[in-house]
């Protein structure tokens, strides 16, 4: 069984914008245009002190008031073209954002819904939700801000760069081998930066867990008044999100600091040097005011840089954590339908065994033919592989040795659409989704998707179902959550009953589906099971022995191994003499 | 509107009174900040300096680079602080507000949690309060800064040249107007935003409990499409956050530049005019763009704001809810006598228990029946206190229920439900939780629930680790580890849900005889679909669609109730034992 387990360390893999790539590759030229009008926005700003500073001198040193006028309408018109370029830069980089966001969150679901149940037994509800919307959030701000501000100050930097050589060699080669120092150093805290990033999203991922897992068991806290064990579990994890996301939050803002005393030692470096150069008389002390000037245009876009810089990081962190589930694969093998199976049996177990961890099976040799149009019971002992057994068929995981046959042909030949056509299994613990009673019994049913209140209410009553419609007070319209108590876990059960039955399966599984329904209306459920095609095979377990007086076979499991029990008073005997060792 | 107008004000007035707690705190976070970029003007004067000295001819190479590195050091250990000091304070206040968050909840009540849903309680622990974090972290310190310079240079400017002024103070009003057009629109949206991050987390959250069905019915699809729904809301919601800041921000940065564009024009025209000297003009000019930054920046933090405000507004709904029952009374002794007084229960809309009255005498065993969606369940929530009636009064002992301790209550009434829950932790902590239980107790509890030999089956035995919804475990195997965890409170009362629907025969009889044994005189109400096992109970109440169609012993019932006898006589058919 492949390590679907997310809550590990993510392995040393390279990470560098390189891996953004894939996000923004259908939105390269949008991207070229955002970058163009980002270039415009620049060209003013660099345009506009100029234009300024010549104003004061040529129109007002100059008592030119033609010229102020003249220059002043130009201003106006440059900024006016400003307020277009920066709205349309933060319009459209916001808007390829949130598409990016949009996309990358529909993904992330999408393969969440692709992987098999294993995936969500050894994964945290909350974690799987801080990633979808916490870490997803992490990305939009590089892409909402940083990229745009980064290409944006790149830009100008290496601008002013390439000018000051022009200007003056030497001093140049002096003025920006601090940044040199700066470019190495940045590269080595990267990824401690990183790191810790990383550090503070894992915990707040198995914080959300941990919230959310409680949130979703409240009823036992209220009840058993663990008030205080919730709020004494909750603090722990606080307190560790709370050490790690401050140690995130420093390391996020320490560049600042350092980039800071780089551009104050890059300006004293060339101060010191200049006034050696000017005494030489190498340059005037025009120049080495300038040069200082440009040095310190050099410097400030650099500081912003160390900030993008951390955004950056903690989006490649968050990146990480998407990552991994974007890179799993559903290990449900794929096989070539070779048909090496009896073609005249539903189904068939040759040699089945199966273990969730390794070392620990839950089934073994498990062996097991069904016949169409026959019914069969599974008994045994709580925890000795009913269900287990049942998931199988249902192929929710893959045995772990042996082979399962559906019509003869391997059930790891069908697609998991084929396989929900063809199998039926109603759930020991029924699930209800928000919504009303219709959107529920029709959920996942492709042939009868589009059927309307009158129409399935004709269906249901055509098949003499419409007693179990008078247990929900407004029929089909009924609103349910799954959360309120306004329905009663054999409501629920009797909603995950319709909901199988309508799909009329070729193999009907019902793993103790009717635990919490009355007798009468189980009685009134068997009759409706009488009245399913003559060839539909059907699997029950349940502990209550009567409902399984009248099947053909009953199986007995106890300790993953099976043993057949010729009729019902031999089950019984089975069932006196199985010891207590569950 | 108005509603949301005073949800806003409330929201800002709660938030001051959070941010009153730490002034200290918050003053000294505004003075790092502001010494740290104040010192980085230093720099530039004494570069200056230096070259001006340099001109003159008296430039001393080492005085000045001591005074350098001197200055350069300072500013780099007064922002480092400022940097520790900020992630610190702020991480301190998102911690302690989840905390607040978590302290409330720990004492309110399931139909609370029932109504707020868990979806929007994970969102303000988790996005709501990192909001508001943000607000320490990069808006306060930078507002007060902000506005301390603003307020500066305007007074300088007024001080230097007031005809030049007015135009300029002018343009800030109407940007202040700007943004407060633009707050009163956004705040809704901001508000709607963190409602579309609790519907994707209901969404996902309800995919993931539903996992197992959704691949047996191939809902694949039906949950992508469900989830792309509410995140293209999520897009649709934070486009028009986008585009409202897309709008407000250039908005300012022109506004800004306007003001700069009339210090050009008006007080060109008087130094033309000569009526102001160039260098009053310059100076002017300079204190105008000292003005410019600031507010861009106050633009920029806006957005920080707002959201937090909407956020703390989401918070402050748990903060301030009322925990509803605060009884006090604790009595002696408990005996046990549980008495339903006209008791009805409406839940959304929908009458549910009508009119129940039934006496529960101390020490009895007593069983519910009745057909599915009968209201079984909801009596035994209502004697746990877990929900409370419509109409009618719920009495224990000869007092009403609310006006006891929930302490005391909880610790005499256990209860089991029907749907095992089950805690992603150890079997131990899923039994006593973090209490510490004598090992004797704990053995008496396990072995009663019928969960040794799963115990021993286990290499690490009670410390064990089950998954969370207890995915490797039967159904069975959770509803008796549900026991064990009732059992441990020592209960006096046990409310048993439909406990025996998912134990086979064995094992109920196995269970049963033991706790006769050891917990005898442990009176339970239990609710049971079999009539035989129940047969011999001191009192039967039978229910149905939310009435009270009659109680008292088998043989009463089986005498005077047709609908009784239905019951039985469905069961009676198939019985065997």
């Amino acid at each position: 069984m492949s390590n679907y387990q997310l809550n590990r360390k993510i392995e040393k893999k390279r990470l560098s914008l390189k891996n953004f790539w894939p996000l923004i590759k259908g939105e390269l030229w949008f991207l070229v245009l955002v970058l163009l009008i980002v270039l415009a926005n620049s060209v003013i700003n660099v345009s506009v002190p100029y234009l300024i500073g010549l104003t004061v001198d040529q129109a007002i040193g100059h008592q030119n008031g033609a010229l102020l006028l003249q220059m002043v309408l130009l201003l106006m018109g440059l900024f006016l073209v400003g307020l277009l370029t920066i709205y349309l830069q933060t319009s459209l980089m916001g808007r390829l954002s949130q598409r990016i966001l949009y996309n990358l969150r529909t993904k992330l679901f999408d393969k969440i819904q692709e992987l098999p149940l294993i995936f969500f037994n050894v994964n945290k509800t909350g974690d799987l939700i801080s990633r979808i919307n916490n870490d997803t959030d992490k990305l939009n701000q590089f892409f909402s801000e940083a990229l745009v501000r980064f290409v944006g100050n790149a830009f100008t930097i290496l601008g002013i760069g390439v000018f000051i050589f022009f200007l003056n060699f030497d001093m140049a080669v002096v003025a920006l081998s601090v940044s040199c120092f700066l470019a190495l150093f940045t590269q080595f805290v990267s990824p401690w930066l990183r790191s810790r990033n990383e550090a503070s999203l894992r915990s707040l991922g198995q914080f959300s867990g941990e919230i959310q897992e409680d949130l979703n068991n409240f009823k036992a806290i209220v009840a058993f008044n663990q008030g205080e064990y919730f709020y004494n579990k909750f603090n722990e994890f606080n307190s560790d999100y709370f050490k790690k996301a401050r140690k995130a939050a420093f390391a996020n803002g320490f560049l600042t600091p350092i980039y800071d005393l780089a551009s104050n030692s890059a300006s004293i470096l060339v101060l010191l040097v200049g006034v050696l150069v000017v005494a030489n008389g190498q340059i005037t002390i025009g120049l080495l005011i300038s040069f200082m000037a440009y040095t310190d245009k050099f410097y400030q876009p650099l500081r912003i840089l160390a900030s993008i810089w951390a955004t950056i990081q903690t989006s490649l962190a968050a990146w990480g954590r998407v990552d991994q589930i974007l890179c799993l694969k559903s290990d449900l093998k794929a096989e070539e339908s070779h048909s090496r199976g009896h073609k005249d049996l539903v189904m068939e177990f040759r040699d089945v065994g199966f273990e969730y961890v390794a070392g620990k099976p839950v089934l073994e040799d498990v062996s097991l033919r069904l016949e169409y149009g026959k019914s069969y019971a599974l008994i045994g002992p709580t925890g000795g592989g009913k269900s287990t057994m049942a998931s199988l068929m249902a192929r929710l995981y893959d045995m772990s040795r042996g082979e399962i046959f559906l019509h003869g042909k391997s059930l790891c030949s069908y697609s998991p659409e084929e396989i929900s056509g063809q199998i039926g299994f109603i759930l020991q613990e029924p699930i209800i989704f928000s919504g009303t009673l219709l959107e529920n019994v029709l959920y996942g049913n492709k042939k009868l998707e589009s059927y309307t209140e009158d129409q399935l209410e004709k269906a249901l009553r055509d098949k003499g179902m419409m007693k179990i419609l008078d247990r929900f007070p407004d029929g089909l319209k009924t609103k349910i959550s799954n959360q309120s108590e306004s329905i009663s876990l054999g409501q629920k059960q009797l909603i995950a009953f319709l909901r199988i039955f309508l799909r009329e399966p070729a193999l009907l599984i019902m793993d103790e589906a009717t635990a919490n329904i009355d007798t009468v209306t189980e009685q009134y459920l068997t009759e409706i099971l009488d009245s399913l095609p003559a060839t539909t095979t059907r699997v029950i377990i349940a502990h209550r022995l009567n409902t399984i007086k009248d099947v053909d076979e009953i199986v007995f499991i106890s300790g993953g191994r099976t043993q057949k029990a010729v009729g019902y008073e031999e089950a019984l005997a089975l069932i006196e003499a199985n010891k207590l060792n569950s | 509107m108005a509603e949301n107008k005073r949800g806003e004000k409330r929201a800002g007035n709660g938030f001051i009174k959070e941010m009153a707690t730490y002034k200290w705190q918050l003053i000294l976070l505004c003075f790092l900040v502001m010494g740290s970029s104040g010192m980085n003007l230093f720099i530039p004067r004494m570069v200056s300096g230096a070259i001006d000295a340099f001109g003159k001819g008296d430039f001393v190479l080492n005085d000045y680079l001591w005074k350098f590195v001197l200055v350069a050091g300072a500013i780099f250990l007064v922002s480092t602080l400022s940097v520790y000091f900020s992630s610190y304070f702020s991480e301190k206040v998102a911690r302690d507000l989840r905390e607040k968050i978590a302290k409330k909840l720990s004492r309110q009540t399931y139909k609370f949690l029932d109504q707020v849903g868990t979806e929007t309680l994970l969102t303000n622990i988790t996005s709501d309060v990192d909001a508001v974090k943000m607000v320490i972290s990069m808006g306060v310190p930078i507002i007060f800064s902000s506005v301390i310079l603003i307020i500066g240079s305007v007074i300088i400017m007024f001080v230097t040249n007031w005809s030049l002024a007015l135009p300029v103070v002018l343009i800030i009003f109407l940007m202040f107007f700007s943004f407060k057009v633009v707050f009163g629109r956004i705040a809704g949206i901001f508000r709607k935003s963190q409602e579309v991050l609790d519907k994707l987390n209901r969404v996902i959250n309800e995919s993931i409990i539903a996992s197992a069905l959704i691949r047996v019915v191939y809902g694949q699809y039906e949950e992508v499409k469900k989830f792309a729904v509410v995140s293209g809301q999520a897009k649709d919601v934070n486009m028009q956050i986008v585009n409202t800041f897309a709008t407000l921000i250039p908005l300012i940065g022109f506004f800004s530049n306007l003001a700069v564009l009339c210090v050009l024009w008006f007080g060109g025209n008087q130094v033309i005019g000569h009526t102001l000297s160039l260098g009053e003009f310059m100076a002017f000019y300079n204190y105008i763009s000292m003005l410019v930054t600031p507010i861009v920046i106050l633009g920029f933090v806006s957005n920080i704001i707002v959201r937090a405000m909407a956020s703390f507004g989401r918070i402050q709904v748990v903060l301030s809810s009322h925990v509803a029952r605060e009884g006090t009374y604790i009595p002696q002794k408990f005996h046990g006598k549980i008495e339903f007084r006209n008791v009805s229960l409406v839940i959304k809309g929908k009458s549910v228990l009508k009119d129940i009255n039934f006496v529960i005498e101390p020490g009895q065993k007593t069983a519910l029946i009745g057909p599915t969606g009968a209201g079984k369940t909801l009596i035994i929530y209502l004697i746990g206190g877990l929900i409370d009636p419509t109409e009618g009064e719920v009495w224990i002992d000869g007092r009403e229920v609310r006006t006891y301790d929930l302490d005391f209550l909880r610790s005499k009434i256990a209860l089991v439900f029907q749907d095992s829950v089950i805690f992603s932790a150890t079997v131990k902590e899923n039994v006593v939780f973090r209490a510490d239980l004598p090992e004797e107790d704990l053995q008496k509890i396990i072995h009663t629930a019928a969960l040794d030999g799963f115990v021993s089956e286990q290499k690490e035995g009670l410390e064990a680790r089950i998954s969370e919804r207890g995915a490797s475990l039967s159904g069975g195997q959770k509803q008796r580890i549900s026991l064990a965890r009732a059992l441990a409170l020592k209960p006096d009362l046990l409310l048993l849900d439909d406990f025996t629907a998912r134990v086979d025969l064995k094992t109920e009889e196995t269970i049963f005889a033991r706790m006769g044994q050891n917990y005898p005189g442990l009176a339970t109400v239990s609710v049971s679909q079999k009539i035989e096992a129940v047969k011999d109970y001191d009192h039967l109440i039978l229910l149905m669609e939310g009435e009270l169609l009659d109680q008292g012993k088998h043989v009463e019932l089986m005498e005077r109730s047709f609908e009784y006898r239905q019951i039985y006589s469905s069961q009676q058919s198939t019985h065997h034992e």
